[in-house]
């Protein structure tokens, strides 16, 4: 197909518009990341804006010593794997059972399932912060993992929902008629089919759990049980004087987030896509 | 309705319970009976602690007309955010989707990623970076005005009471203006390009192409990317913890964070579930009018 060829004029404005907002973008990382390879003294003599004179790659050495980042990512990827495990396994079942099934109260879980995409966290986490006391599970990690499935599982219902409604019916029903049972059609016949749903569902919940704040800030207290953003929050509040330092550390701790983005980016974006345009 | 049954199988409650339960048991626990406790609580004047009274609209009352109450401040500042947050990072979306998709820009898949990487990030991080960016001694936009000769704006971004919420605003476009480049980007590529050589052979040039082909055929996407945006606005109580604290003074104050500040820092459970419920009320008005809006429009 023959395209109509834009003026060098506009083209030039495309370019510089672009250029404007990657500028906006990327700059901000990137000078951490510059940040993160000087010496504090060069930060104050050379100013915020200057190249690093060397690359001072010990600052990561250094960062990653003066705080238990080790077990931070390991509280994180636990917490993490338990609450992506939870969500998977729960919306691949409810929304078959929305997609397939007949049952009483199926119009109840629809509307709660609804009900759940609309509340942000911010409504209830004074009745839950007392409830998770009451119950005494505060200060644990089980404190974080619940109410993160509950908080996001609407979410991945939804997306999984979306997908399965498009498999071909005729598909169930010789199953069926094969005699498998639901959830045997659900795990070796739905479940494979919808892969790209399930990825999509495992990578975001997995970033939006090792991003997540404020939820694991008020529900844990020791050290030995933070999650690598809470470390990083509190590195940031004991070394606020070394800029270096803590430019290092939220590299560390940003650079897991960014490979896994670069690797699966197209699954991610297709996935929250789905989920921002069917909704 | 038989036919439908027939075409879903069989009734089997048993199994459709034992497939929902779990789940929803854990949803229900953790979400749906907070959110119901917070609209009891919230007549109480529970302390998070001892035995409370019923306090009938006392809580209300004191959020809406309380001498020391900060619910303008914080109403004022979350209308602000859910105005130019929604409206700014939609408008960008659109303009940037425009020149990547229909002006067939090169490398659009990275600049794509480039504007999304934002979104990715912990909040810690980013409101450290920002916080970084901010500073006024030493902060990199201010040496950077220096550098070009524009040392008279330097300012303090985050410390001045007419600046702080346009810099909070900054980071928050900072981190959603490339998840709605990419959303538009999709519904772009979707439009039938016959349309758009039909208005080329009718002599439309781009601009009337914009206006009447592509913002016509991506409405549906419009219309819920703003809704979606208009929800999340609402969810920043993390970047104001992190860089301000609703300072200065309480400048910066959002309904959330002073829900957060009274009913876990103060111990004033009862009215900080008022104000909680206060929140709540506003977000689903808004939704709900947006949405009846949207819809109607959408019927003529």
């Amino acid at each position: 197909m023959k395209k109509s060829r834009l003026s060098e004029h506009a083209r030039l404005s495309d370019y510089l518009w672009v250029l404007l907002f990657s500028a906006y973008s990327l700059l901000p990382v990137l000078w951490v990341v510059m940040t993160s390879l000087k010496t504090n003294q060069e930060l104050v003599r050379m100013g915020p804006l200057a190249l690093p004179q060397t690359l001072r790659f010990d600052n990561y050495l250094e960062a990653w010593n003066a705080a238990r980042f080790s077990t931070y990512f390991v509280n994180s990827i636990l917490i993490a794997v338990l609450t992506v495990g939870g969500i998977v396994l729960f919306s691949v079942l409810i929304a078959y059972s929305l997609c397939y099934l007949h049952y009483h109260g199926k119009k109840l879980v629809d509307a709660l399932v609804i009900f759940g995409l609309l509340i942000p966290f911010e409504l209830i986490m004074i009745p839950l912060f007392y409830n998770v006391k009451n119950m005494g599970i505060m200060n644990t990690h089980a404190a974080v993992i619940l109410p993160q499935i509950a908080l996001w599982l609407a979410f991945s219902v939804f997306l999984m929902k979306s997908f399965m409604r498009e498999l071909p019916i005729s598909l169930i029903e010789s199953a069926r008629i094969d005699g498998a049972g639901e959830y045997r059609t659900l795990f070796s016949i739905v479940t494979p089919m919808v892969k790209p749903a399930v990825i999509s569902i495992i990578i975001f919940n997995l970033i939006s759990s090792w991003n997540n704040f404020m939820l694991p800030t008020i529900m844990i207290s020791s050290d030995k049980l933070r999650t690598v953003p809470l470390g990083l929050n509190a590195f940031r509040t004991k070394y606020s004087m070394d800029v270096a330092l803590t430019a290092a550390a939220a590299v560390i701790i940003a650079a897991p987030v960014i490979v896994v983005y670069l690797i699966f980016q197209r699954r991610l974006i297709t996935g929250l896509v789905v989920g921002a345009v069917k909704q | 309705m038989n036919q439908q049954r027939k075409a879903y199988g069989l009734r089997n409650d048993m199994i459709a319970y034992s497939m929902v339960l779990p789940g929803m048991a854990i949803f229900i626990a953790f979400v749906l009976v907070p959110f119901i406790q917070t609209f009891f609580i919230s007549f109480t004047n529970w302390n998070g602690l001892t035995r409370y009274e019923p306090v009938g609209l006392a809580n209300y009352v004191e959020l809406l007309t309380g001498e020391g109450s900060l619910f303008y401040t914080a109403l004022e500042n979350n209308l602000f955010w859910m105005v130019l947050g929604t409206a700014l990072p939609i408008t960008i979306g659109i303009f940037q989707a425009n020149i990547l998709v229909r002006h067939s820009l090169r490398g659009a898949n990275v600049w794509q990623l480039v504007f999304f990487m934002p979104q990715i990030l912990s909040v810690t991080v980013t409101c450290l970076i920002w916080t970084w960016m901010y500073e006024p001694t030493n902060g990199p936009i201010n040496a950077a005005l220096e550098a070009v000769g524009l040392g008279a704006l330097k300012s303090s971004w985050l410390g001045d009471p007419s600046l702080v919420m346009w810099s909070l605003l900054g980071i928050y476009i900072w981190l959603s203006y490339g998840f709605d480049t990419v959303v538009f980007c999709a519904a772009m590529q979707g439009v039938d390009p016959a349309l758009y050589e039909a208005a080329r052979m009718d002599g439309c040039n781009r601009r009337k192409q914009f206006f009447h082909i592509t913002l016509p055929s991506i409405r549906g996407t419009t219309l819920s990317a703003v809704l979606l945006q208009i929800i999340s606005s609402f969810k920043v109580l993390d970047v104001v913890y992190i860089t301000t604290r609703g300072g200065p003074g309480y400048n910066s104050y959002i309904l959330s964070y002073y829900a957060y500040s009274e009913g876990i820092q103060s111990n004033r459970v009862g009215f900080s579930a008022s104000i909680s419920i206060t929140l709540a009320v506003l977000l689903f008005t808004v939704s709900l009018v947006y949405n009846h809006v949207a819809e109607r429009r959408a019927a003529q």
